[in-house]
């Protein structure tokens, strides 16, 4: 019976080129990430893939990508894309935001910036002296003091300023002020002021009732400025049960010295825990 | 000894101890200070009060005032 060759009826895959392997027509290789299909037999080692006239690309190579494993390495990592591919951004640090760098072109970890923050809060302990220590700085120019005050006996509202070394500032103190008060068959005023006081005593003898709170609001202005005075305000008012009180009264403190914290205390009684007193720095620009 | 609490941004949880013998001083003379004062206003208020009450007297009976009598109800 004659035989009749056909050729091949399929191509046949080589596995990777080899220049010491010849090819017939419909071998298949693979060529530095490449995939090519002999179009014309050569002997061993005589034509490269490269060669046209007996190679046809089959499949050419994409762009090399990126190995994300490798670009980010560690629990916390970000990944992101610079000018010129994929980048790893490490983990920031506890209370850090994410936040864009000052050229707006790749992310960064830092620290949220506001007008207006928290620097401290206090709770009280049930001591006659309160101490805040270290909470101005030169980040901020003006300060304001939100406390909530419970005293555990009729007791005076003293302020004392610190300076740096957190050593309370006990002359220098110019101040007037005024407090209203309510009962329930009585009401009045009078001025509380002073000349170069010790301290900053904007009214005395103030009680809170066991259910309330004086509450304190306290404005400074400065305080870490050197070769200024620093300049306060206070808005208090109190119940005892039996007077309503309120107050309100304004100091300078005629030392020029930077000031960085200050000093609540009482001269009978205490501070009792349920107090707090939270210190704000607000900028100016 | 009396306690002082000392809280600060780097330790917010603050600590609560004894005076030392300086700072209780400082505590004591202003405690003093304090006490004093509330007793020196304490015997003006009262002063101004006998003050105006003889002024009230006195124009009631026609009688010439002392000046502090008429320092207490001369605005």
């Amino acid at each position: 019976m004659a035989t009749l060759n056909l050729g091949r009826i399929k191509p046949v895959f080589r596995g990777a080129y080899s220049g010491s392997t010849a090819y017939v027509v419909d071998d298949i290789v693979t060529y530095g990430d490449e995939c090519f299909i002999c179009i014309q037999a050569h002997g061993a080692g005589t034509q490269a893939t490269s060669q046209t006239a007996y190679w046809k690309k089959l499949a050419a190579k994409g762009t090399d990508g990126t190995d994300v494993g490798t670009t980010i390495t560690t629990q916390g990592d970000i990944l992101y894309r610079d000018g010129s591919g994929l980048q790893r951004l490490a983990k920031g640090t506890a209370g850090q935001a994410l936040k864009m760098n000052t050229a707006a072109n790749a992310p960064e970890w830092g620290t949220i910036s506001s007008d207006f923050v928290r620097i401290v809060t206090a709770a009280g302990d049930g001591t006659s002296v309160l101490d805040l220590d270290s909470c101005f700085s030169a980040d901020y120019e003006n300060y304001r003091i939100l406390a909530n005050i419970h005293t555990s006996a009729a007791a005076n509202v003293n302020i004392r300023l610190q300076d740096s070394s957190n050593t309370e500032i006990s002359s220098g103190y110019y101040y007037a002020g005024t407090q209203n008060y309510r009962s329930s068959s009585a009401s009045g005023g009078d001025t509380k002021s002073a000349w170069n006081s010790d301290k900053w005593q904007p009214e005395e003898s103030v009680e809170t009732e066991t259910e309330g709170y004086g509450q304190i609001i306290v404005q400074i202005s400065r305080p870490f400025v050197a070769s200024r005075y620093t300049l306060m305000q206070i808005d208090y008012h109190c119940y005892d049960g039996s007077t309503f009180r309120s107050v309100q009264s304004h100091c300078s403190l005629r030392n020029d010295a930077q000031m960085a914290g200050f000093r609540f205390y009482v001269t009978s009684g205490n501070i009792t825990s349920s107090s707090s007193i939270s210190v704000y720095g607000i900028k100016n620009s | 000894m009396t306690k002082i609490r000392k809280v600060s941004p780097d330790n917010p949880e603050g600590i609560t101890r004894d005076m030392t013998p300086e700072e209780q001083a400082s505590y004591d003379r202003d405690v003093a200070n304090a006490q004093a004062r509330a007793t020196e206003q304490a015997e003006a208020k009262a002063q101004k009060e006998d003050l105006k009450a003889s002024a009230k007297a006195k124009l009631i009976a026609g009688e010439p005032l002392t000046q502090d009598e008429a320092d207490t109800i001369v605005i």
